[in-house]
């Protein structure tokens, strides 16, 4: 999954519906901006770092069962896929962290 | 007619109106949320009922292949049949009608029950009694009451206090063959309904059967729902 989405939400503050920008580290939501009028919506960054870091232990515990389950439906794919994954996953990581300490 | 044990109920989840769409915006249904699509905890609540046997996702023409994608990462194995929405609500409604219809014909499909896409904390309480409801008096929906609602006249004067007044959710439940026969009836007569429960009471003239709803059952509007809808999926352990 990307860390950044763009969709279509109501804003409180300047109301109606505008494209909105939503941040995620890992699968954590991490802030909102709406691009009409800038409002954002953020989690505090320790905390959001804490729930990251909760999170992060959780994706690693269940790594293996998730490639299995993908390896046994769909080998051909996922035999194509692993090195372009293998070798996006830094750049993921850099975002991720960039993120967590409000540097994007 | 298919007997008893052959019966099962649908759900249908409706994720083709689901916001509008600039640019190369994503639909918001598809948002993760939770280390899952927003979509996907939507069509869970259905899944973790035994009685529903059928699953039915509305989407867009163009979200097609997303969502396709989607249901093969995160519920694997799970039959979900795809449908193209219309422009509103009640022609996305039909469509997913259209699709079942030769089951409920043949009395396979007992209920059906109707969820928004960007509803994904509906918890399966609600869908429980909404099913139980709608098999025992043929149509259900879950609201909330809201007492702080009061009507303004034209004038800008508060005419009435909004005693009564519910915040109507889903999933809403109807009896297949009285909701399959209000539908034919409005495409007939070029009705569109704002909600199922409307359509029904128009044609049928079933009464509509109100049960509990939820305050977390919460539809993504603005990005503070996006929010409480992950703080409330991680406080509760993922089971709502």
């Amino acid at each position: 999954m990307d860390n950044v989405h763009i969709v279509v939400l109501d804003c409180h503050h300047c109301r109606g519906e505008h494209l909105h920008e939503i941040t995620y580290a890992g699968r954590l939501l991490a802030s909102s901006v709406c691009s009409n009028c800038g409002h954002t919506v953020a989690r505090d960054l320790p905390g959001l770092r804490r729930a990251y870091i909760a999170d992060v232990e959780h994706r690693v515990r269940t790594k293996p069962r998730r490639m299995l389950r993908r390896v046994i439906r769909h080998p051909v794919s996922f035999a194509l896929d692993l090195p372009g994954a293998l070798l996006a996953k830094p750049a993921k990581m850099e975002a991720e962290l960039r993120v967590l300490y409000g540097r994007r | 007619m298919a007997n008893q044990a052959e019966r099962t109920h649908a759900g249908i989840v409706l994720a083709a109106g689901s916001g509008t769409r600039v640019g190369n915006s994503r639909n918001k249904v598809y948002l993760p949320l939770a280390g899952r699509r927003i979509v996907t905890w939507s069509l869970e609540v259905f899944r973790k009922i035994p009685g529903i046997g059928r699953l039915v996702l509305v989407v867009r023409d163009d979200d097609r292949e997303l969502a396709a994608e989607v249901l093969d990462r995160e519920l694997p194995g799970v039959p979900v049949d795809l449908v193209t929405g219309g422009d509103t609500r009640h022609e996305s409604e039909y469509r997913a009608l259209l699709h079942l219809a030769g089951e409920i014909r043949r009395g396979a499909i007992e209920v059906v029950l109707v969820h928004d896409a960007a509803r994904p904390l509906a918890p399966v309480r609600i869908v429980e009694e909404v099913l139980a409801t709608a098999i025992q008096s043929g149509s259900a929906i879950p609201a909330l009451p809201c007492e702080d609602v009061v009507g303004v006249d034209e004038h800008g004067r508060m005419s009435h206090a909004g005693s009564g007044m519910v915040r109507v959710q889903t999933p809403q439940a109807f009896r297949s063959g009285p909701l399959l026969a209000a539908y034919q009836a409005a495409a007939s007569d070029g009705f569109t309904g704002t909600d199922t429960a409307s359509c029904v009471e128009r044609y049928e003239g079933l009464p509509v059967q109100v049960v509990a709803g939820d305050p977390r059952n919460i539809k993504v509007t603005y990005p503070d729902d996006l929010f409480t809808a992950e703080l409330i999926l991680t406080t509760s352990g993922y089971q709502l």
